[in-house]
């Protein structure tokens, strides 16, 4: 992927392309998923206008672009999610799914999405970057500032909680 | 829990498909990106980074001052050149370069921005800092106490490692 290679392709293009993974690993740093969007523009529109040209993986500059601007974002608006987290945790905020619905039933989709929800932050984030940001191990490292090892660690407890999870629902059913 | 359970749990996440991004992100880049003056490549806007506006302000006081302060100095006090006394030889270049010494030194910062994150040559992760300065200097002859000020605008870049966000 280089988004700096061709100046016919047009930001829609590539945003279409790259746009919905990366709203899904901002999600995990927001407390909404207006606010996910918000850090995905600001960190988008930088990144178009500034950074495109200096090469590199563009993913992987975006997604720690987005985190920086995920953290700002929680910094800045502090109360107010403390409010948003008491109102979610409460299980008041009824916010959109991140993924398509499934063909072949929706059921698994809905139950892999709620489990997620509930992982500790640090296994989630890393969860999202490896799977639907496309990082390796090493990036995922530079990017939250651990050893690969650590993000390699973080990634197999959240796989490992979410199907504890996803068995117990199955067993409820 | 066997690592082909995580294996088929991953496999079945990777099937997930993100959904498409809302109409109101859209509308917003579309806001931001289309209507927006065109993109500057990165480069060329380190090198010429500030707009026109900003030189017209600054370089006109800078001008006046300039022309005022060179005034200031040939005609001290509004004294007609003409009935000043005859200089010596050698007096003029004397006081006219070294007569001047310079009595103060300003940095006044007026904008500054963030560009965020970068990748440098070495894959280094970097955030990039962007602040303009008026630097402005003033000399003094303390022969004729006239003064002469000297006011530049200048952007500086500062690109700072970062280990990780």
């Amino acid at each position: 992927m280089d988004a700096s290679s061709s100046d016919h392709e047009s930001w829609k293009h590539w945003f279409h392309r790259h746009g919905p993974r990366l709203l899904v690993c901002a999600r995990q740093w927001t407390r909404s998923l207006a606010d996910a969007e918000d850090v995905v523009q600001e960190a988008f529109v930088r990144f178009w206008r500034n950074q495109r040209a200096l090469g590199g993986e563009p993913l992987a500059l975006l997604l720690t672009s987005i985190r920086r601007s995920a953290t700002d974002l929680a910094r800045r608006e502090g109360r107010r999610q403390v409010r948003e987290q008491r109102a979610e945790e409460d299980g008041r905020i009824d916010e959109p799914f991140l993924f398509e619905p499934l063909a072949d039933g929706d059921d698994r989709r809905v139950a892999i999405e709620t489990a997620m929800r509930r992982l500790p932050e640090e296994q989630r984030e890393v969860l999202a970057l490896k799977i639907w940001g496309e990082q390796t191990f090493e990036q995922i490292g530079a990017s939250l500032g651990v050893p690969p090892n650590t993000a390699a660690s973080r990634y197999r407890y959240a796989l490992k909680t979410l199907r504890r999870e996803l068995s117990t629902v199955q067993c409820h059913d | 829990m066997t690592d082909d359970d995580l294996n088929d749990l991953e496999n079945e996440l990777r099937r997930l498909r993100p959904r498409a991004v809302s109409p109101r992100l859209l509308a917003s880049l579309t806001a931001d990106l289309d209507t927006a003056a065109p993109v500057a490549p990165f480069r060329s806007a380190e090198a010429g980074a500030m707009p026109i506006g900003d030189w017209i302000r600054w370089a006109l006081p800078i001008a006046a001052a300039f022309v005022f302060g060179i005034l200031a100095a040939r005609f001290p006090q509004g004294v007609d050149e003409s009935s000043r006394p005859a200089a010596l030889p050698g007096a003029a270049v004397a006081s006219d370069g070294p007569a001047y010494k310079p009595v103060s030194s300003e940095k006044y910062v007026y904008g500054s921005r963030d560009d965020g994150l970068v990748i440098l040559d070495d894959g280094t992760t970097a955030r990039r800092l962007s602040r303009r300065y008026v630097d402005t200097i003033t000399w003094r002859n303390p022969q004729t106490n006239a003064s002469m000020r000297w006011s530049v605008p200048r952007e500086e870049i500062q690109v700072i490692p970062i280990s990780a966000y």
